[in-house]
């Protein structure tokens, strides 16, 4: 097992889950997975997990509740939503022209047993051979990737992989759809015989119009609905459970990361798997812009603070090129994007979630160097 | 023109059903394929064509199968399907000698033209290949004494002098050449040069 491919698992992060299956259907699986942490084991998840992949019928959902079942002794704390990340690595593959994940109807790989250091690489290499065996085209997958790949490996950015995933996804009943209507319009213009072939072709159709609705109201459901749990949360604990996650980037290595937590608690009432999206997402891009500027001098400086006793915000600021006036006002356009493989749907996402939170996200105009956002949320109650 | 068969690589059943559908409705003959594996046992290579290929499969991947392909000494035109394109992807696609690169969703239009003018490339390759087989079957017609005196005709060397090389009289030479000429069936010394040279260089390949 290869450094990047260890790096690029632990660059995921916990998003609500989603499972997309071989035929393209949408599974969300969110609830079966958090009951499914709070009940098993590292190492009776491993072993489970071994199980399911070696099932090629059983479903994910099935797997959880079987699990669930079993009642394994707690571990929370030590393996992040297991759905998720098995979405978010088949979407990495995905947007990673990687193949082979589609093994045996499914989709998606499963990983657990990632301690939260996520820096013990040794564990996630046992792991993952231990999947490779069960099924080979995930082996070939991860060789695939180092070689069209090797340099990719840590542009992984988890709110894109998924929106790029989608639509892939989505591209294949759409390009079915215009094909068989293509041929339809040609069967129809060559005369007033009914074609054989029409009848059947336009049910075909609409099957594929049923399977592209599912597939948008599953994307919805990643939004909203599941997932969608609130709760009051600290924003510092939320900034400083992002900052963990951002370590697992080793592109972190040569970026300086300065924090300024409010010393106050700041509780907001909030999906903490959301918020921490939006703040990953914000520091991701922060990491990126600082890097392309400047590669050996670069930092990235998180603050949180209270505002007029009704807000709790993170600001981050970067040591990148800044953002030009025209670049401003396209910031939070959609598939506008200044990375190389961007795919311009960061920000529109994040403030997406900002809002549904009653929140917003802001680009903070006015630094001499760098750039700084917002997020702001309303203040709630401690209990 | 010859029959030919395009082949359609796509592991989504809907796309490759789809495609299917399309190339039929303007009476293309084509066969679908779920994996690179079943498609490259039934690649049949005395078939114009061309290949259809999508870049995402699980198994092998399009950029792989065209590989693996190009090493089979396949050279059906490719022609890769992807559901996003990217710069990277089709440079890649190019390097292993795809004709073109398709994002998917397509226009109809698009696709069949791409298809046809590969069909078309295919076919002229496939004729040109028939050519040079009838020609290289013309020169292992001749008898030795007809190659010696063939070989040395193409380069230029007058009746006289090969008559002295050879240790015969300009007569004998005279004959041969014209033999020569008539099993070659080339009207004309430029056409003989030109039919041998290109066999020289397929040979030397």
């Amino acid at each position: 097992m290869t450094q990047p491919n260890t790096q690029d698992i632990l660059a995921v992060m916990s998003a609500p889950a989603l499972v997309c299956t071989a035929a393209g259907v949408v599974e969300s699986v969110n609830e079966y997975a958090a009951d499914w942490l709070e009940t098993t084991t590292t190492k009776a998840a491993g072993q489970l997990l071994g199980e399911f992949l070696r099932t090629p019928g059983e479903s994910l959902t099935a797997f959880l509740q079987r699990s669930q079942r079993s009642g394994h002794a707690c571990c929370k704390g030590h393996v992040y939503q297991v759905a998720n990340r098995s979405r978010q690595i088949a979407m990495i593959c995905h947007a990673q022209q990687l193949q082979g994940l589609q093994v045996s109807g499914h989709l998606l790989l499963v990983f657990s047993n990632v301690v939260r250091s996520g820096r013990d690489n040794e564990d996630v290499a046992d792991f993952l051979s231990h999947t490779n065996s069960v099924p080979p085209a995930i082996s070939q997958c991860s060789a695939t990737k180092c070689h069209l790949n090797p340099s990719d490996a840590n542009e992984t950015n988890s709110l894109s992989d998924v929106a790029l995933g989608l639509v892939h996804e989505v591209n294949q009943p759409l390009t079915a759809i215009a094909a068989y209507a293509h041929s339809c319009q040609r069967w129809l213009s060559a005369g007033p015989a009914v074609h054989p072939r029409l009848l059947p072709t336009v049910d075909k159709i609409i099957e594929q119009v049923h399977i592209t609705g599912q597939m948008i109201n599953s994307l919805k459901g990643l939004v909203r609905g599941h997932g969608d749990e609130r709760q009051v949360c600290d924003l510092n604990e939320l900034v400083r459970e992002s900052l963990e996650l951002l370590a697992l980037d080793s592109r972190l290595e040569s970026c300086a990361v300065e924090s300024q937590l409010e010393a106050k608690p700041c509780p907001v009432l909030v999906s903490s798997a959301q918020i921490k999206i939006v703040l990953l997402n914000l520091l991701r891009n922060a990491l990126e812009a600082s890097l392309a500027f400047h590669a050996t001098e670069s930092r990235l400086c998180v603050s949180v603070s209270i505002e007029e006793d009704i807000w709790a915000s993170a600001t981050i600021n970067d040591s990148g090129a800044g953002i030009t006036a025209e670049a401003e006002a396209q910031l939070f356009q959609p598939f506008e994007t200044s990375k190389p493989n961007g795919l311009g749907l960061g920000l529109i996402i994040s403030r997406c979630l900002a809002t549904a939170h009653a929140g917003q996200i802001d680009y903070l105009p006015g630094l001499s160097h760098g750039a700084s956002f917002q997020l702001r949320l309303p203040l709630t109650q401690a209990n | 023109m010859r029959r030919s068969t395009v082949y359609v690589v796509d592991d989504n059943a809907a796309v490759r059903d789809a495609l299917l559908t399309l190339l039929d409705s303007v009476g293309i003959e084509a066969l679908g394929f779920d994996s690179g594996e079943c498609f490259l046992e039934q690649l049949n290579p005395e078939r114009a064509g061309c290949a259809l290929l999508d870049v995402r499969m699980p198994g092998i991947c399009g950029l792989e199968l065209a590989r693996q392909m190009r090493k089979q000494k396949s050279e059906l035109p490719i022609v890769f399907i992807s559901a996003h394109g990217d710069v990277r992807l089709a440079v890649e696609a190019m390097r292993f000698g795809a004709e073109d690169f398709i994002e998917k969703p397509f226009r109809d239009q698009d696709i069949i033209d791409r298809v046809q003018r590969c069909i078309e490339l295919d076919c002229h390759r496939h004729e040109r290949l028939r050519e040079l087989h009838e020609v290289r079957q013309r020169l292992y017609a001749l008898t030795s004494r007809e190659q010696l005196v063939l070989e040395r005709i193409v380069r230029g060397e007058p009746n006289k002098e090969v008559a002295a090389a050879l240790n015969v009289s300009t007569r004998t030479i005279e004959s041969h050449r014209a033999h020569v000429m008539k099993k070659m069936r080339a009207p004309c010394l430029a056409t003989l040069v030109s039919m041998v040279t290109t066999v020289q260089m397929i040979e030397f390949d």
